[in-house]
């Protein structure tokens, strides 16, 4: 019986022991030679050759990607930051999230440490600005792509509504948003069952990135997201158009947008370059079917990103040399032409690779030239910390007045509200 | 129990008697009062893992959050935290936002745990009869909760597709026009509550067949004699044996409810969106905590709302306390 109970009592002390042991100590797993390069991106970047290129010339790294949702992979960037780990050694970044996080330059690793300073001269001067820190010494990203403006459409569904298809004669139809908006009207009353664009934040949100200024005071940490005029007129004359019925109501990015995008319910959508390498991805089966022409209300430049290191990374070197080889110019000149994107290196835009480059995606379209222009002529717009939740509420409204069909006054002010509060 | 058991008797009897009484004594005592203690702490060492992770992982946690929730505190900025008192729980009963999901938790908890506890009990009372593949049936109501939330939520989403689900689609093949479930105010917290419904209905049904088992078969068979339906028995006889199985599952899907997260979460297929819904038709307390902390950043703010979600929860279930303690008091008093 003694025994019994010495028994019981070591198995009572041992159970506590062994939970408290297992819960605090961290499992340190080797994991056979190789080191294991992490890397998060979302979207398409187009990096899987150029990993296993990376691989061949580093025989003891396996590079890990995981790519997310756009939004998911910023909170989850963030998150993974505040908590002080579970960042990816190379974590991409989207100009909507890289004033935000050049405000914390501390979480990251200074590129220039590692010698991207050399760098700096290949770089337009407002990319490089873009992921700098305030006091300008800290450069946490270096650039891959920029996002410029373009409109594509699809060159069957537009003629199938009497319209011209071939790109210098569409963007003619529409140097302003007005005149856009008429093409719509034209369009819409040919009633071929499919709608002009594809969602009201796609066209309102290529408004705004046109703008000088948006939703922040330049410079400061204003919100002027209510008082600004311009932001009234984007929103208004998108909230026009979708009760003239020229939107297909769709959701950007979700499910059903992929879904449309395959079935051709809608002929024209908002084309950043990056725009081409979703489409392409997720409706191949329309390869040949779309072209490129310029977007209504002169240039801008909407999205292109950033390579990042986290300071939490136990890579850092290495990380470096994987981040400085992806956005080496040579391989964002190869990337334009696989997926679209945009150089953001000098030498790659001034590459006649690239300027002469027409994509067969899009019909030969002379993508080169169409972003390249856009890209050059780039006035950068000043984004303050909290932009990114300011532009979800405003696309929220824009979606009540789509899917609800709530009042456009009504609207704009309860999304003025939810960004002010969330700016707050 | 402390003479049970002589060391060595063949060897005391050999030597001097009172040595060999006054030695094993002198070494058993020190053993016999660890014993007692020994004895005595046992259920209590048994117990402590259960206290020693929820010390660690669950109280001070809480503590920590309610340290946090009278804080102005950035995430990415812990060091620029400052203290503001009740700052943010002032701040919380003038929010619209907070009101409005407060309103979306408990119309959602109405909307779901009624139908979802008439159901189980129904699904209960067929399952109690005699059926054939009894077993089958009775372990085949519980797959759907078994089955990750996640992949329910999902297929769910895409019944309830904006244009192309399933629901639309039938709807368009006979006619009628397609409804937008994430939009509409009603539309989709139905479509919500449907899920917590799909989910939870057969775990409930399960608890009352256990509890419908206990209730002594002479009172059904004396029921069917006096020629009363198996719907009239439910009614007489099983519900009032099942008011406090009925009061305690009430309990833990409230209880469940004031938590809902993951359908709302998924359930809003605007990619990346945390509002739940453009005009936060469907946003629950917990995914307005969710959409605080972790996409705005305010980590005071989203522990206070934590806290009234906690505060929320111990006022319900100590109003259930008091509500079964009563309805069994009664239930004893009548027997």
């Amino acid at each position: 019986m003694r025994a019994r109970q010495g028994r019981l009592m070591a198995m009572a002390g041992t159970a506590v022991l062994a939970m408290v042991l297992s819960t605090t100590s961290a499992c340190g797993g080797d994991d056979g030679g190789k080191t294991k390069l992490t890397i998060n991106t979302f979207g398409v970047f187009g990096y899987t050759d150029l990993y296993k290129e990376f691989e061949a010339s580093h025989p003891d790294v396996e590079i890990v990607e995981t790519v997310s949702e756009y939004n998911d992979h910023h909170n989850n960037l963030v998150n993974h930051l505040a908590a002080g780990s579970g960042a990816a050694d190379v974590e991409a970044v989207d100009e909507g999230f890289i004033a935000q996080l050049k405000a914390t330059p501390e979480q990251f690793v200074n590129l220039n440490d590692l010698g991207a300073s050399d760098r700096e001269s290949d770089y337009p001067a407002f990319k490089w600005s873009a992921s700098l820190s305030a006091d300008g010494k800290t450069q946490i990203g270096l650039g891959t792509d920029v996002g410029g403006l373009a409109m594509c459409y699809r060159t069957d569904l537009l003629e199938a509504a009497g319209l011209p298809s071939d790109p210098a004669a569409v963007s003619a139809l529409w140097p302003t948003w007005d005149a856009y908006f008429k093409t719509g009207r034209d369009f819409a009353a040919k009633n071929t069952g499919v709608k002009f664009f594809d969602a009201g934040t796609n066209i309102y949100n290529a408004q705004i990135f046109q703008l000088d200024e948006s939703y922040y005071a330049t410079g400061t940490s204003d919100v002027i997201v209510g008082s600004n005029p311009k932001v009234k007129t984007a929103f208004d004359t998108t909230a026009k158009a979708i009760s003239d019925g020229l939107s297909a109501g769709l959701v950007a990015f979700e499910d059903e947008w992929v879904t449309a995008m395959k079935e051709g319910t809608f002929a024209t959508i908002t084309c950043p370059a990056w725009m081409q390498g979703y489409i392409k991805e997720n409706a191949p089966e329309t390869a040949g079917k779309w072209n490129i022409a310029e977007i209504p209300g002169g240039s801008g430049n909407w999205g292109g990103s950033w390579l990042t290191i986290p300071a939490q990374s136990d890579h850092k070197d290495l990380a470096y040399e994987l981040v400085s080889f992806l956005t080496a110019p040579e391989q964002q000149t190869r990337i334009f032409k696989e997926t679209g994107n945009f150089p953001s290196s000098v030498t790659s835009i001034k590459d006649s690779a690239v300027q002469s480059f027409t994509n067969p995606f899009f019909d030969d379209a002379p993508t080169g030239k169409i972003f390249g222009e856009s890209a050059i002529s780039l006035e950068p717009q000043y984004q303050g910390s909290k932009h990114g939740a300011i532009r979800q509420a405003m696309e929220h409204g824009i979606q009540r007045i789509e899917q609800e069909n709530q009042a456009a006054d009504k609207a704009f002010s309860e999304s003025v509200d939810e960004a002010e509060r969330a700016a707050r | 129990m402390t003479i049970a058991t002589p060391a060595h008797p063949a060897q005391t009897t050999a030597e001097s008697a009172p040595a060999a009484r006054e030695t094993p004594r002198r070494q058993r005592r020190p053993h016999s009062t660890f014993r007692r203690i020994g004895r005595a702490t046992v259920p209590y060492w048994l117990i402590a893992p259960f206290f020693v992770i929820f010390t660690a992982f669950g109280l001070f946690p809480m503590l920590y959050t309610a340290w946090i929730s009278l804080t102005d505190r950035d995430m990415l900025r812990p060091d620029a935290a400052k203290f503001i008192g009740l700052g943010n729980y002032t701040d919380l009963f003038s929010d619209e936002f907070f009101w409005n999901a407060v309103g979306n938790t408990f119309l959602l908890m109405a909307m779901s745990s009624v139908p979802q506890l008439a159901f189980a009990l129904i699904l209960a009372h067929i399952l109690n009869t005699r059926l054939r593949a009894r077993t089958l049936f009775r372990m085949g109501v519980l797959l759907p909760n078994i089955t990750s939330i996640v992949a329910v939520t999902i297929v769910f989403s895409q019944i309830f597709g904006r244009q192309f689900g399933l629901i639309s689609w039938l709807l368009d093949t006979v006619g009628l026009d397609p409804i937008n479930w994430q939009a509409g105010e009603w539309t989709s917290k139905t479509a919500i509550a449907s899920m917590v419904i799909w989910r939870w209905t057969g775990y409930n049904a399960l608890i009352y067949l256990g509890a419908m088992q206990a209730i002594p078969k002479e009172h059904f068979e004396a029921a069917a004699m006096d020629g009363a339906s198996t719907w009239r028995q439910l009614w007489h006889i099983t519900l009032p044996a099942l008011r406090p199985t009925i009061a305690f599952t009430a309990l833990i899907s409230v209880i469940g409810q004031i938590q809902l997260f993951t359908e709302p979460l998924l359930f809003d297929n605007s990619p990346g969106s945390v509002s739940g819904g453009n005009s936060h038709q469907f946003q629950t307390l917990a995914l307005l905590l969710y959409e605080e902390s972790f996409r705005l950043h305010n980590f005071g703010y989203g522990s206070a709302i934590a806290w009234v979600m906690f505060l929320v929860t111990m006022a319900l279930a100590a109003g259930a306390y008091f509500v079964t303690r009563g309805t069994s008091r009664l239930t004893g008093g009548s027997r």
